[in-house]
């Protein structure tokens, strides 16, 4: 059976990760064949809906049980759908996680274990402000250049009229 | 038709459109037949420092006007025109020609009233229902129309 982990880095000696939907790589483990396969994360760098896109990935790759340090309702939802059994491990490495899972030390949880957007560094809304201030600004440049522009047109009809 | 185009100056056709239909130091009033333009003047806007709601599409009825262009105007003040049977067009920016080609040629038209006030404070800063980008670009490009039809008058003004 194919476990996924969420993972900080790409080979089994990179931590368990402690957020999923945002984690840096997905490391795919076959049980049967002692496989594994790392693959980055392309839900990361989602503005929103890391948690259930990051949660799909893991279910199209015919992953059974995930391991993440943490997961957030959303992912939760989309996974226990899908029938995937959810275990969390903290403070770990890949390797040892997937350990303990096939040493079966590992009990599944159905409740996450994060609040919503928990792995985000800043959330969406900040970027507003940012664009908002920006748009403020460049508009406040425009209405001095129009007065600038205003002020020059009356100084050369001054001229031409002399 | 007479068109009323709320100016920064007055300057006639050169001037720039002012961004706010009512605090405009000046009008310039375009009349025009059959697409042409006959007669242009400028108008000193009485009201250019403060007024009462009403008191501007009063005086540009006075003015004999059909249409008032300007960068901005707010929903109260599109109606109260209205009441006076003149039709407001806002979104102008650059010179007062360019305005006027536009709003003759059918690209300029109708009201995106601004929608940070409709009491007032509408301040120089209107935001449109249009896309904010889109409505900088199209003033960014109204300004440098009129910088560079600006700029031809200096160099006119250097030959002679």
């Amino acid at each position: 059976m194919k476990i996924a982990i969420s993972a900080a880095g790409g080979d089994p000696g990179s931590a368990v990760s402690d957020v999923f939907g945002r984690c840096p790589w997905f490391i795919y483990s076959d049980s049967d064949t002692s496989e594994r396969t790392a693959e980055p994360n392309t839900a990361a760098s989602l503005d929103s809906g890391a948690g259930i896109k990051a949660a799909s990935i893991v279910v199209n790759s015919g992953a059974e049980a995930v391991i993440s340090g943490n997961l957030g309702p959303k992912a939760l939802e989309v996974l226990t759908a899908a029938g995937v059994t959810i275990y969390i491990v903290r403070e770990s490495t890949v390797e040892d996680a997937l350990k303990a899972f096939s040493n079966g030390e590992l009990d599944p949880i159905d409740s996450p274990t994060a609040a919503a957007h928990s792995g985000m560094k800043s959330l969406p809304s900040t970027e507003k402000p940012d664009r908002g201030r920006e748009l403020e600004e460049l508009r406040e440049t425009l209405r001095n250049l129009r007065q600038q522009l205003a002020d020059v047109i009356d100084r050369i009809t001054l001229l031409e009229r002399k | 038709m007479r068109i009323a185009v709320s100016s920064d100056n007055d300057s006639g056709l050169d001037s720039s459109v002012s961004a706010h239909f009512g605090r405009c130091p000046f009008f310039t009033v375009i009349e025009v037949e059959d697409g042409k333009t006959i007669s242009v003047e400028s108008v000193s806007n009485p009201h250019f420092n403060s007024h009462t709601p009403g008191q501007v599409p009063a005086f540009v009825d006075s003015l004999m006007a059909n249409v008032i262009i300007s960068g901005g105007m707010g929903r109260r003040a599109v109606s109260l025109f209205q009441q006076f049977g003149i039709e407001s067009v806002t979104g102008a920016t650059g010179s007062v020609d360019r305005s006027l080609k536009l709003f003759l040629g059918g690209s300029l038209y109708g009201t995106a009233p601004c929608n940070t006030s409709v009491a007032h404070g509408c301040g120089d800063g209107e935001t449109y229902e249009k896309d904010d980008v889109e409505r900088l670009m199209e003033e960014a490009e109204g300004l440098l129309n009129l910088a560079e039809r600006t700029s031809k008058r200096l160099s006119t003004g250097e030959e002679s």
